[in-house]
């Protein structure tokens, strides 16, 4: 069963500042104009998927294995962690979700010839 | 030729006919006006600033006239004028400095976007600018004046000047605009500060000009590197203490401070990142001048 994929929406060099120990970020909106504060670890979900696209779980999993906490939040804390800052990321165009797509969907979609 | 190489008589009936026209640097501005006590104060703020040849292109027309509405001039008011155009409420004549002062800071910020136009105090030590945005009431105009007469180099007290492809920022070296307590507490703390009339009953209570000593008007074509970032707040009784803050939140704090962020879109997002990136950001709350001034001393050396 594909899942859906989230993605970063923008260059992400051109629009994040982030500074390293600190909290939080700065996005700019190239669309609407807007500046907004996000958190750090909103910024970093975004790093990973200018990378590549992920999915819930895959993200969870980074999350799990590549952030330093203090203490590691219990799976559904954690779940609903990622849901609050993907929902709030998606609000500012930072991140958006993909439908999900299967790899014969996928190769229809490719010009052809 | 500079503005106190006019004698009073000259500069007013300049200034009532033609106006006058000051190197502000980086802008040039024509002053004219029909107010003599207009002309006597801009000779006191003004008097080391340079005059400009009559053929050079002025950035701004600006003009505080009598108002010729015959209800306005019995009440003895004046209006301010742009390009022409007469622009914000009459006001009492009274107040024509003040007015003519923040016509000019409007003037700037509505349209020098060749600039990030940010609401802040700058000032200068050591080739290094401190740039204090902050809303009023935070004491930032007080603590500008304050350290302008204690060894700092006053940039601006209002308007910092960030040129976004150097990096560097510029100030004009006007007056510092003082309101209510501020004035006596200036006087009292600086008493070589060179203060206009006080304008009582204005739309910010009392205000007075304080004119910028003499080494920022020396140096006013001199820009600086910015290097720390500091929010000033003023809380009666407070210790002077100064707190790091988050560069994200420094950010933050200069783009709503600035008149012009959005107009500048990514390169203003871009350009403001890399001031913040080269600067120390920080928090001051204080009440005592004597000891916030110290604590700059014993800051900024320590970081030297």
């Amino acid at each position: 069963m594909p899942v859906p994929v989230w993605h970063c929406r923008q260059p992400i060099q051109d629009v994040l500042l982030t500074w390293e120990g600190e909290q939080h970020a700065v996005f700019f909106d190239p669309v609407s104009g807007d500046t907004h504060l996000i958190a750090a670890l909103g910024a970093q979900l975004a790093e990973w998927l200018a990378v590549a696209p992920m999915d819930r779980d895959q993200l969870l999993h980074r999350l799990t294995h590549d952030v330093d906490w203090d203490e590691l939040p219990s799976p559904d804390a954690l779940a609903e962690l990622l849901n609050s800052h993907l929902h709030r990321l998606a609000d500012i165009h930072l991140l958006a979700e993909s439908p999900a797509t299967t790899p014969v969907e996928a190769l229809a979609e490719e010009p052809s010839a | 030729m500079r503005l106190q190489d006019i004698d009073t008589p000259r500069l007013r009936a300049r200034m009532r006919d033609g106006g006058v026209t000051l190197r502000l640097s980086p802008f040039t501005v024509r002053v004219r006006s029909d107010i003599p006590h207009l002309a006597d104060d801009i000779a006191t703020m003004y008097r080391d600033f340079e005059l400009v040849d009559e053929r050079e292109f002025v950035d701004f027309h600006v003009a505080v006239l009598r108002s010729p509405h015959w209800l306005s001039r019995l009440q003895g008011r004046a209006e301010f004028w742009f390009d022409g155009q007469r622009s914000f409420t009459p006001l009492p004549a009274a107040q024509a400095l003040a007015m003519l002062e923040w016509g000019i800071n409007w003037c700037i910020a509505a349209h020098a976007h060749q600039y990030l136009l940010i609401h802040s105090a700058v000032l200068e030590r050591g080739g290094r600018a401190l740039v204090m945005p902050a809303p009023p009431g935070s004491g930032k105009s007080t603590l500008c004046a304050a350290l302008a007469h204690r060894g700092w180099r006053l940039l601006s007290d209002e308007l910092g000047l960030l040129d976004l492809r150097t990096g560097l920022i510029h100030g004009m070296a006007r007056p510092i605009n003082l309101k209510n307590a501020s004035i006596p507490v200036i006087k009292s703390f600086a008493p070589e500060a060179v203060f206009s009339a006080s304008m009582p009953n204005t739309s910010k209570g009392t205000v007075a000009l304080v004119r910028a000593p003499q080494d920022a008007i020396d140096a006013r074509l001199t820009p600086a590197r910015p290097a720390w970032v500091v929010l000033p707040s003023w809380r009666a009784d407070a210790p002077a203490r100064l707190t790091p803050i988050e560069r994200a939140r420094a950010f933050m704090d200069l783009a709503e401070q600035s008149f012009n962020y959005d107009i500048h879109g990514q390169a203003g997002f871009q350009g403001l990142g890399r001031m913040v990136d080269g600067c120390e950001c920080l928090h001051f709350e204080y009440s005592r001048l004597d000891e916030a001034v110290a604590l700059f001393d014993a800051f900024t050396e320590s970081a030297s």
